[in-house]
């Protein structure tokens, strides 16, 4: 009888041991993988950040761009306006040069309705990235964001050079 | 019968050396190509817009026909009429209208769209 109780208590003791190694070691095996799971997160956002500042720093020139050419198209309202009041003054050499104006505002104005909700439709795609922790994506996302901007930047350069010299009509 | 034929002939001669034209008729311009303007004396120097529409090239050309005292200025015609001209500018200013709402239209990606710990 004491045998058995001795087997039952020594079993008892192996077990438990082992029960607390393999916690430890388990444990351990956790907290690796979220050491590592970690390390790859700040990997990743070190990696995004740059097209993250491109973004910003386009938007900033986008919004200095969109100024500028405000400025553009009241000077060149302004200048129709004066040319409609003056409008038998006009030199045929003129004339032409309003006809080439106006098909020149024609091709701006569709270049930049071809962007108009790129970027919004960039920024759905960006969450659900988000959401998913698809860094892939997410990158993608934010590089077509990038290309979008690139592209206004452009539109809105040749935009404000073509405003102005219909102000100087 | 001589005197018959001696009469005739002079009829005939009176008819070819006067002519049976008025000799005071300008001939008119080319009906097709253009309108023309006719002016008298001093007016000469106006000018008045005519339309032609085959007239397609910039700048215009005229030819002026004087016979007495009338000037005919024949004008192929490429100048816009006032009417056109402003038209044409109400188009321009409408299509800068429609290119400023375009640039106001271009949508940003906003700050928390950009922040991956946002969601």
């Amino acid at each position: 009888m004491k045998k058995i109780v001795s087997v039952i208590l020594l079993s008892a003791i192996l077990l438990t041991g082992n029960i607390a190694f393999a916690q430890g070691s388990t444990l351990s095996f956790v907290k690796s993988k979220i050491t590592q799971a970690k390390a790859d997160y700040r990997a990743k956002l070190t990696e995004i950040a740059p097209l993250q500042e491109k973004i910003r720093t386009d938007r900033t020139k986008i919004l200095s761009q969109k100024a500028e050419a405000r400025d553009a198209y009241n000077k060149a309202k302004s200048h129709i306006k004066e040319l409609i009041k003056n409008k038998d003054n006009l030199t045929p050499a003129q004339i032409e040069s309003i006809k080439e104006a106006l098909n020149v505002i024609k091709q701006d104005k569709q270049s930049l309705a071809g962007t108009i909700g790129e970027i919004q439709k960039e920024t759905l795609d960006l969450r659900t990235a988000k959401i998913e922790k698809n860094f892939d994506e997410v990158t993608n996302s934010l590089n077509s964001i990038i290309a979008v901007q690139n592209a206004r930047l452009e539109d809105l350069q040749r935009t404000i050079s073509d405003l102005n010299k219909a102000a100087n009509l | 019968m001589r005197k018959i034929i001696v009469m005739t002939t002079i009829i005939i001669l009176t008819l070819v050396l006067t002519g049976c034209g008025n000799g005071s008729q300008v001939s008119k311009p080319n009906e097709t190509s253009t309108k023309t303007t006719q002016q008298t004396g001093n007016d000469a120097n106006q000018q008045s817009e005519t339309k032609d529409s085959t007239a397609k090239s910039a700048g215009s050309s005229t030819s002026n026909q004087t016979t007495g005292g009338t000037a005919i200025v024949a004008k192929s015609e490429n100048i816009m009429s006032s009417r056109d001209k402003e038209e044409l500018l109400n188009q321009v200013d409408k299509e800068l209208d429609s290119l400023f709402s375009n640039i106001n239209n271009l949508e940003d990606a906003q700050d928390a769209d950009l922040d991956l710990n946002q969601k």
